[in-house]
């Protein structure tokens, strides 16, 4: 060895040393730093939170009447987005109960109402002077008055947070209330907004009583007594109504009736000889029959002839119910005002009865009109949706509507602003919505059927308390989709849809469905797990399940999935292995063997047994931790033998909604 | 007068150059690389405690698999190409000689394991949740507990080579060797938990004791480091072994290799596995 390469290795020697130290420099660093605090977890505006607690139709009633609603927001180690809460109960009820898996809130505020004047307005809703908006607090730091008499929209109670005790001692004094600190605010026991599934049945017994009560009324407008009698030569229709008296009913025998704009204004019943036989037949100029006087009814008659304005979407409608300024003008202007066989304005309790209709607009509106019951009805409208428009509106207030069947058109029932609205044994197609329900809480929809639509069943997320039972939906885009909150859809049966239920809402239950061949059979797009989906069968759709990629792990348990790999070894009815059908192996084992064969690898086993450590972080998807080995409805083995494709078909009829 | 840091420097490069020749080492590394970016992928990729806690799992098997292949020749080759016995004639003592190879071919080892970890990092920001316009954070997860995580799977890696050189030092020939060190890879990666679980069923070993046994296999020390220093920060629910009891049990596992792989090398021809 020369001098020279001697040199150079004692100087590669001591770049090799360098290196070897920083190296682990390097690899300590790490260990050195302290990442906990890694977060920045200052309070955030309001809007940039995940928000949950309100239904959107609480928060409209909010802003119109500048109330204040207590707000909170919490980080969670394992959550992406910080959690926005309306209401300090909700918080809690978050905290206590629904959100176990995101782990301990890494930090939480409350509003802090101190030195905003707060109030509680007559009827009891908390408000601040308008343009004061509280700032944020740490709830530790907080004194909350509990059991005081204010509330917000839809709660019968609120908790009000203070930063400082003297302000919250005053609101307390003023409203009756006891001052409170985070300790033992955190442990109130508040209730919940999800029911349980025995809550929900009482529930729906209670609806279904609710609208026996309400057809049982309407129907005796039946047994009124005859005073006229008209066949279509003796006299105009017009003058006998004129002329008949109060609470009686007026005969229309077989045969023709040329109408035009005919208007009632007293309680009257029409009663025609069956709606094969009695035809009133309007001048296609504006709506055939207008009521204005309540408890009116029509029965075993056939209208036609209505006029084509489809919507009142134009300037000739003047006399709208609700303020030109008021959000909600639109809505009952397009929907209430145009052209329809029968108009119930303000007219409650009225009823039709066995009527047929035939429409390129409208069937029946009816606004205002409490306790208006459609039975029977058969209605005809457009092949192509966008030419007619709805089959029965109700605005403002419910309508029962039961038996009916509706063909075409663009809507089947639609809701507007009107809790309550109830529709059963209805048969619904070819339309583009068959049950809408927009702004409207409180829906009931019992054991009908809606096909070739776009959204089968539609509840729009400003909604809240729908209850969904025993419909069946198919060949359609979408089957149900109940947004909103605080639902119940149970026992319904979505085959053939491109997607079978969405499963969007919060605090809902659904239970007992069966989802078969659809494209997709449920779609989550719900933001925390707080959804109780339990009991549905899962049968022959391609994918079992979709979800959005910013979603948590949601876990369904004890459904039933069809080709679910797994054995139930021990025979408790469950299958030995959880089921995941929005992971690629689960969801493609359904169907191919080679996928089932991967499914049962050790690797995958013990990749999966090292992610529940850390549950909240894990990628998005559902997991059934129980899947059931056989299904629990009857209904999905029968479906089966009718069907071996998946996704929407040509039925061969002319009802069929095409977008 | 070569210093002995010379003479270290001189075995280093010997084995660096070795490596560099051999092809095989290149594709091992690339098999690696791409093993590890496909499990980062299907099962990490919402966060940085998520990625490290889904490679924890398939590294405590890829890692001894690595280290045997690329270390169960080590020793062996200078022996059987008879390297050796020239050495030994050398002014070379048998703890440089040892630490001379294990250095240079913990550097391949290294270089492909840390790299192929950096390189499965990037699945992270690359293919995570895209941020919404809502405010997003990172929860406790952090960068940091990634290194973290790739300085403890460092140390593994460098524990396992050291066993394998050791290996290598013990068999007498190549098919022996191979033999050994498939045969460690399965003890290091599921043999001695195995065992532990079977003693612990069998009322052998007390649950309180179990720590200070676990500490006898390498992947389980890994294994309670990762969930000390990794994943307990940012959960509740997981309780650390202990959090410095897994660093001892590693380093002793290297030391202790590298030392008596040296003293074989070195000692009369008695060969264990053989």
């Amino acid at each position: 060895m020369s001098s020279g390469s001697s040199d150079a290795r004692g100087m590669d020697a001591r770049v090799a040393a360098a290196v070897a130290v920083l190296l682990v420099a390097a690899a300590i660093a790490p260990f050195l730093v302290s990442a906990s605090g890694a977060g920045d977890t200052r309070a955030v505006a309001f809007e940039d939170t995940r928000k949950i607690g309100l239904s959107d139709r609480a928060l409209a009633t909010v802003r119109a009447n500048g109330l204040a609603v207590p707000k909170a927001q919490v980080y969670y180690p394992q959550y992406r987005y910080v959690v926005g809460y309306y209401g300090v109960t909700t918080l809690i009820a978050g905290l206590q109960s629904e959100h176990g898996s995101l782990g301990e809130p890494l930090a939480v505020y409350v509003t802090d109402f101190a030195g905003t004047d707060v109030t509680v307005s007559e009827d009891g809703y908390l408000k601040t002077p308008t343009g004061v908006e509280p700032g944020w607090m740490r709830a530790a730091d907080a004194y909350f008055v509990v059991n005081s008499s204010a509330r917000v929209p839809t709660r019968n109670e609120t908790v009000v947070p203070f930063a400082e005790r003297a302000a919250a001692r005053t609101f307390a004094r003023q409203y009756n209330g006891d001052v409170r600190r985070w300790g033992d605010v955190r442990h109130l026991d508040v209730p919940r907004a999800s029911r349980s599934v025995a809550e929900w049945r009482r529930e729906t017994n209670r609806r279904t009583a609710r609208a026996n009560r309400t057809v049982g009324d309407a129907t005796e407008l039946l047994d009124r007594p005859t005073s006229r009698t008209v066949t279509p030569d003796n006299a105009s229709l017009a003058r006998a109504i004129e002329r008949a008296a109060p609470n009686t009913t007026v005969r229309l025998e077989a045969g023709t009736y040329n109408v035009s704009d005919l208007h009632i204004g007293k309680p009257l019943t029409l009663r025609g000889a069956g709606r094969n036989e009695t035809h009133l037949v309007g001048d296609r100029n504006g709506s055939v029959l207008t009521v204005t006087a309540p408890r009116t009814a029509f029965a075993n008659l056939s209208i036609s002839g209505v006029g084509s304005d489809r919507s009142g979407d134009g300037d000739t409608v003047s006399n709208v119910s609700v303020p030109r300024d008021s959000s909600k003008f639109r809505f009952y202007k397009v929907h209430g005002y145009g052209d329809a066989a029968i108009v119930f304005d303000e007219a409650d309790g009225g009823l039709v009865s066995n009527v047929a209709i035939n429409t390129t607009s409208n069937g029946v509106i009816a606004r205002g009109s409490k306790g208006t019951v459609v039975s029977n009805l058969s209605l005809v409208g457009t092949k192509r949706w966008d030419d007619g428009f709805l089959g029965v509106s109700a605005l403002g207030e419910p309508v029962v509507v039961q038996g009916s069947t509706f063909l075409g058109g663009k809507v089947g029932v639609y809701a507007y602003d009107a809790p309550g609205v109830v529709v059963r044994n209805t048969r619904m197609e070819g339309m583009m919505v068959g049950i809408f329900d927009l702004y409207a809480p409180r829906l009931t929809a019992l054991d009908n059927r809606v096909t070739d639509t776009w959204n089968a069943i539609y509840a729009e997320t400003r909604s809240y308390g729908a209850v969904v039972i025993d419909n069946y939906v198919g060949n359609s885009q979408n089957g149900i989709v109940v947004e909103g909150r605080s639902n119940y859809l149970a026992r319904n049966t979505a085959v053939r849809n491109t997607h079978g239920i969405q499963v969007i809402s919060k605090y809902s239950v659904y239970r007992r469905n069966v989802l078969a061949y659809n494209t997709i059979g449920a779609r989550s797009s719900s933001l925390l797990p707080t959804n109780n989906v339990t009991r549905n069968d899962f049968v022959g759709n391609a994918r079992h399940v979709s979800t959005q990629a910013w979603n948590v792990r949601h876990a369904w348990e004890r459904n039933y999935w069809s080709g679910a790999p797994g054995t139930d070894w021990d025979g408790d009815g469950t299958l030995s292995r959880a089921f995941r059908p929005t992971a690629p192996i689960d969801s493609a084992a359904v169907d191919h063997p080679g996928p089932r064969t991967l499914s049962r690898s050790p690797a995958l086993a013990l990749l999966r047994r090292v992610q529940q450590v850390v549950p909240g972080l894990q990628t998005a998807g559902v997991v059934d931790p129980t899947p059931l080995a056989d299904p629990i409805s009857q209904r999905g083995s029968l479906i089966s033998e009718e069907h071996n494709e998946t996704g929407q078909y040509d039925d061969g009829d002319p009802w069929t909604y095409t977008g | 007068m070569v210093s002995a840091r010379r003479r270290f420097l001189a075995v280093f490069e010997h084995e660096l150059r070795t490596l560099r020749r051999t092809r095989s080492v290149w594709v091992l590394g690339v098999g690696f690389v791409l093993l590890v970016l496909g499990v980062a992928l299907l099962g990490g990729t919402s966060g940085w405690v998520p990625l490290s806690v889904a490679l924890l799992a398939p590294l405590e098997l890829l890692v001894p698999a690595l280290a045997a292949a690329l270390g169960y020749r080590s020793i062996l080759a200078d022996r059987e190409r008879d390297e050796l016995s020239m050495l030994r004639t050398y002014p070379l003592g048998p703890g440089t000689y040892a630490l001379g190879v294990y250095a240079g071919r913990l550097v391949a080892v290294l270089g492909i394991v840390v790299g192929a970890l950096l390189l499965a990092g990037l699945v992270v920001p690359l293919t995570g949740p895209s941020p919404a316009s809502l405010t997003r954070t990172g929860g406790l997860d952090s960068p940091v507990y990634y290194l973290r995580f790739v300085s403890l799977t460092a140390l593994f890696a460098a524990a396992a080579l050291a066993l394998m050189v050791l290996l290598s030092a013990l068999a007498r020939n190549a098919r022996r060797g191979v033999v050994a060190a498939i045969g460690a890879t399965v003890v290091v990666a599921l043999g001695a938990d195995l065992g532990f679980v079977l003693a612990f069923g069998a009322d052998l070993v007390s649950a309180s004791s179990l720590p200070w046994y676990l500490t006898l296999s390498p992947a389980s020390g890994y294994r309670g480091l990762v969930l000390a220093h990794v994943v307990a920060p940012v959960t509740v629910a997981t309780e650390p072994v202990s959090p410095y009891l897994g660093f001892v049990s590693l380093a002793l596992w290297t030391a202790f290799a590298v030392v008596f792989a040296g003293w074989r090398a070195w000692g009369p021809t008695r060969y264990v596995i053989g």
